[in-house]
């Protein structure tokens, strides 16, 4: 019998299984690997553009699997290529959600949906834990060592330091491409206008690497984002998994889907399926920690009891994106070295609640991929997108999200979970948002901004929400969950509210809370 | 004619042939726009046009525009359309000033254009889209 059995492999469970090293651990894993074939392109996406002939296999697969999200759209742009649609793959055959309303990306992935995180970690403090029985000092031990795992980058002396709190060993932030150290150089010479505003601006904080760190690299400003996974100055909890697994420190299984558990006196039997259906076994652990995702984690626990009835809340962050236009942008030669990810990070807070965003140059995605959502011909559309995309920088905002009646999910005897999904942009504040947005020299328009379908946040959560005094599907404050002795939740299922801010670095130092609380436990 | 409504001034790759038709024997079989679409090129319609106009009237996908999308991106992955689509070199301001009512004026042509083919040639009640 092992110690502990962890479901999953992304980044909740990788750190339960880091907090619980030296016991004897076993991770249940569907593992699924990007294509073995594929060499990583070791080159800047815009460089390769012109000294390859085609890039066309590269990008579209041999089979065209990259032109898929045109005829069933993805629920990113990210998720798309040959070389990163492994990271939802076999979700829908295996894990499937139903829904009209919410359309679910679940990775069955070594490292989950982490291979394709935007990397933003942000500590949560008091206000955002306000729907939680924890308080922020009792996360800040484990955020401390999440950081030294990971890597961080970012600034300790901009205006978001109170928000997203200090960092030990912080690494220089991201470089600001010209449109953005622009719009950045804007808001510092109005910072008044802009707190009065109660609009806040500072340099994103990152999970990726600006100087090297346990043998990674730093970030290479590469535009590759967008088709490949496991760059290794983004974390990845795959990098932390394969030294646990080199280090003999986890016993990892992939190839195995749980689909329920049993709890008896002395632990938990738990039930898996192999990848083709075609094996079934029965592992036996004295604790189960699931970390297979808040919502592979709430099918495994409604699928535990029998439960087709009961309706369980599921939270995603709703976006907003934000077209920014620099005139003065418009015709020149794009910035090919700004890369993918964040630059910026912005709070906006209103009385009732505080959103997050992240400002990113235009430089990731491919042009063909936005063409059609322009009000033109397409041909001249051709031309707006060369012309304006050196111009173009986006905001994307994040609503935080409340647990509510209307959105939730349910198990059905398939197997498949149903989800429904309601949720309304709040057009007064993308209003307020953009006219203040327009004293940074840049043209934004409330018509041009874009909500993607419900479920594209990719942050899930609150499925199996702690509470002081849990109730069914509820967890402990020691993510334990109600009426179980044994099993244990280490994902963002726990999160009974979601704040603006990514949720992953919080639901890491979560699980490694968990995780350490039960590795006294187990002694 | 698809390419040529996107790049009129570009010869055909034959790769690009090659990948579209792949393209068509994996997404189109029984796609319901394909009767519509061998009529519009058969009568060397403006396909351009059509299209502008069926995707500012038609909710959702349809069939025509997700042709163009495939063929627009088996182009950008290729280095010879490269300055199609990435701009590498300064644009005089004055061209991107005037350019802009440029595509107002053509927007507002091929809408019309389109909804007149559209109407003309009774497509909708035709092919069912």
């Amino acid at each position: 019998m092992f110690d502990a059995c962890v479901v999953g492999s992304g980044p909740g469970g990788v750190f339960a299984a880091y907090g619980l090293r030296g016991r004897n651990v076993l991770m249940l894993d569907a593992g699924l690997q990007p294509p073995t074939e594929a060499q990583s392109f070791d080159a800047n996406f815009y460089d390769l553009r012109q000294s390859s002939t085609s890039l066309d296999r590269e990008l579209l697969g041999d089979t065209l699997d990259g032109l898929q999200h045109i005829f069933t759209p993805s629920p990113s742009l990210k998720l798309k290529s040959p070389r990163t649609s492994f990271v939802i793959g076999e979700s829908a055959r295996l894990t499937p959600v139903v829904s009209e309303s919410f359309r679910a990306a679940i990775s069955l992935a070594q490292g989950g949906l982490a291979n394709a995180w935007g990397a933003g970690v942000y500590r949560f403090n008091d206000r955002d834990l306000a729907g939680f029985p924890i308080k922020a000092r009792e996360l800040a031990p484990f955020y401390d060592t999440i950081a030294r795992e990971i890597g961080i980058s970012g600034s300790a002396d901009d205006d978001l330091l109170g928000d997203f709190g200090t960092e030990a060993d912080l690494q220089s932030p991201v470089r600001l491409s010209p449109n953005v150290a622009r719009i950045f150089s804007n808001y510092t010479a109005q910072r008044q206008y802009f707190q009065n505003a109660r609009i806040r601006m500072g340099h994103a904080r990152l999970a990726v690497l600006t100087e090297p760190h346990k043998n990674r690299t730093p970030y290479g400003y590469r535009n590759l984002e967008f088709f490949e996974t496991r760059d290794p100055a983004a974390y990845n909890p795959v990098f932390t998994l394969r030294e646990m697994i080199a280090a003999n420190e986890v016993t990892y299984e992939p190839g195995w889907i749980v689909t329920h558990y049993e709890e008896t006196e002395s632990g938990v039997l738990v039930h898996a399926n192999s990848l083709d259906g075609a094996r079934s076994q029965i592992f036996e652990a004295r604790k189960l920690l699931l970390a297979a995702g808040a919502i592979n984690s709430a099918r495994i626990a409604l699928a535990s009891q029998n439960d087709y009835s009961t309706r369980l809340p599921i939270c995603d962050n709703p976006i907003a994106v934000f077209p920014l236009v620099h005139w003065r942008g418009i015709g020149r030669p794009l910035e090919t070295r700004e890369g993918a990810v964040a630059q910026l990070n912005v709070i906006v807070e209103t009385e009732e609640r505080t959103l997050q965003g992240s400002v990113y140059g235009s430089g990731g995605a491919l042009r063909s991929d936005l063409i059609a959502n322009f009000p033109l011909p397409l041909q001249s559309g051709v031309a707006f997108a060369r012309v304006v995309a050196p111009a173009l920088t986006l905001l994307m905002l994040f609503y935080p999200e409340e647990r509510s009646a209307s959105n939730y999910l349910q198990l059905l005897p398939s197997g498949a979970l149903r989800a429904e999904y309601e949720w309304s942009p709040d057009s007064a504040l993308e209003r307020r948002v953009c006219s203040h947005l327009r004293c940074l020299g840049v043209m934004c328009l409330p018509q041009l901004i874009q909500h993607p379908a419900h479920g594209g946040g990719i942050h899930y959560a609150g499925t199996l929400p702690m509470s002081s005094e849990p109730g069914p599907y509820e967890t402990h404050p020691d993510g334990r969950l109600a009426g179980s002795k044994h099993v244990y939740s280490c994902d963002g299922a726990v999160f009974p509210t979601l704040p603006a801010k990514n949720l992953t670095y919080t639901l890491m130092a979560l699980s490694l809370r968990t995780a350490s609380r039960l590795r006294e436990e187990l002694k | 004619m698809i390419h040529r409504a996107l790049f009129p001034d570009l010869p055909v790759d034959e790769a690009v042939v090659e990948r579209y038709e792949q393209a068509r024997a994996r997404f189109f079989t029984g796609d319901r726009y394909a009767p519509m679409v061998a009529f519009l090129v058969e009568n060397q319609l403006d396909l351009e046009a059509v299209e502008y106009a069926l995707r500012l009237r038609v909710r959702g996908q349809n069939g025509l525009t997700q042709r163009f999308q495939v063929i627009l991106t088996l182009c950008e992955v290729r280095s010879a359309y490269d300055s199609r689509f990435v701009q590498r070199h300064r644009l005089p301001l004055l061209l991107c000033w005037f350019g802009a009512p440029w595509l107002g004026v053509r927007a507002l042509w091929k809408f019309t254009r389109g909804l007149y083919l559209i109407r003309i040639h009774r497509l909708r009640e035709r092919f069912s889209v």
